[in-house]
C-alpha cells in the first residue's frame, strides 16, 4: 500500500511473506515489524495511519490481514515462488 | 483448493489488434482536463494491492469459509475496491481515470505492458501482463494526430505524448518514451539511483481472465470502432 504524496514523498506498508516482516514508511521514517508489533503498532498508532493511508478499512484490514497470513501463505501464495522467495533470503 | 490446483491457475490475457485511430480524437484543448483528472486519481487513491486481500478476506469471515474457497467465486472489480478501500492496482487506477474521463467525453482504452519482472519465471507465467495502463488519441492540428499515453498505475501524474524520446518527470523519475512504433512502444523508467526499468505497452486491446475460473478482470469496454 503506497501513499504518494503531492511534494514526491512516498509512505508505504509491505509484507515479506519469507521473513514474517511487516515494513512501514511513514513520514521518513521505516521500520520493521514482526506480526505481533505490528499489530500493536497499527492500534496505537491508528489516528497517525489513518490520516497517512486514507483507508477507511485500514485497521480491520491489516488486522485481518495479520491474523491470517499463514492462511494467506498456504492456500494463495503460488508453491514455486514461496520457494523461491525463501532461497531469496536465504542466501541474502 | 490444493496447491497443485493453485499452481494450475493462470491469468490469461487475450487481445485484439487495435488502431489508435479508430479512438474517438480528444481536442487539444482538452489536454488540461485530462492532466487535471490524472493527477487526480495519482494523488488522491493509494496503489494499494492489499485491497484485494482484504476484500478477499472480509468475505472470507462473512461467509465463513476458507479463503481458497472464497477465492473460487471471489469476483474482483477493481473500481470498486479503488472507492472502498481509496486504493488499488494498476489495472483498477486506470479503470478508475478511464471512468472519470467518460465522464467528460473523453475516450481512452486500456492498454498492456508485458515483459518479465516478477521474481520467478512461474510468476510471470501467473500474471503475463506487467502493468496496465491508458491511451487516447489527441488531434494535435488540423492535420495530424498523438498518441496520448496515461499511467497512473505507474505514478506519473502528467500525460505523455508517444513520440521517440519524449520526456517527462514524475515524483523524482525520468521517463522516455523509446522505440515507439504503431504497435507498441518502450517507457524507459529512470530512477534517481540511475536504475532503469523498461516496459513494452503494446497497443493492442485487453481483456484478461484467469483461465481456471473463468473470471473476467476487467469490465467489458463499449465497442469503440
Amino acid at each position: 500500500m503506497t501513499r504518494q504524496h503531492k511534494d514526491g514523498r512516498r509512505d508505504f506498508v509491505t509484507f515479506d511473506f519469507p521473513r514474517r516482516i511487516f515494513r512501514v514508511s511513514v513520514e521518513g521514517k521505516t521500520l520493521d515489524f514482526d506480526i505481533e508489533n505490528f499489530k500493536s503498532y497499527v492500534l496505537g498508532n491508528s489516528e497517525i495511519l489513518g490520516q497517512v493511508f486514507r483507508n477507511p478499512h485500514f485497521m480491520e484490514g491489516f488486522s485481518a490481514f495479520a491474523d491470517n497470513v499463514d492462511s494467506i501463505k498456504n492456500e494463495l501464495l503460488l508453491p514455486e515462488i514461496q520457494h523461491i522467495l525463501s532461497e531469496i533470503w536465504k542466501s541474502s | 483448493m490444493s496447491a497443485e490446483n493453485l499452481s494450475e491457475t493462470r491469468i490469461s490475457v487475450e487481445v485484439r489488434a487495435f488502431a489508435p485511430g479508430n479512438l474517438p480524437l480528444i481536442e487539444q484543448v482538452k489536454i488540461v482536463d485530462m492532466e487535471e483528472q490524472l493527477k487526480n486519481v495519482v494523488v488522491d487513491y493509494n496503489f494499494d494491492t492489499f485491497s484485494f486481500l482484504f476484500e478477499l478476506l472480509q468475505k472470507a469471515e462473512e461467509d465463513g469459509l476458507p479463503l481458497s474457497a472464497v477465492f473460487e467465486t471471489f469476483e474482483i472489480d477493481t473500481v470498486n475496491l479503488a472507492e472502498k478501500y481509496q486504493g488499488t492496482n494498476c489495472t483498477g487506477l486506470s479503470m478508475l481515470l478511464q471512468r472519470n474521463l467518460r465522464e467528460q467525453k473523453l475516450e481512452t482504452t486500456l492498454v498492456p505492458a508485458y515483459g518479465n519482472y516478477l521474481i520467478t519465471e512461474a510468476a510471470d507465467e501467473y500474471a503475463e501482463v506487467r502493468t496496465v495502463d491508458l491511451v487516447g488519441l489527441m488531434q494535435r492540428d488540423l492535420k495530424s494526430q498523438e498518441t496520448i499515453f496515461l499511467a497512473p498505475g505507474l505514478t506519473i501524474d502528467k500525460p505523455i505524448f508517444v513520440r521517440e524520446g519524449f520526456q517527462v518527470e514524475s515524483y523524482g523519475n525520468q521517463y522516455i518514451i523509446t522505440r515507439s512504433g504503431e504497435e507498441s512502444f518502450e517507457v524507459a523508467s529512470v530512477k534517481p539511483d540511475g536504475d532503469i526499468v523498461r516496459r513494452d505497452f503494446s497497443i493492442k486491446k485487453l481483456q484478461i481472465q484467469i483461465n481456471r475460473y473463468k473470471k473476467t478482470l476487467l469490465e467489458q469496454e463499449p465497442d469503440i470502432r
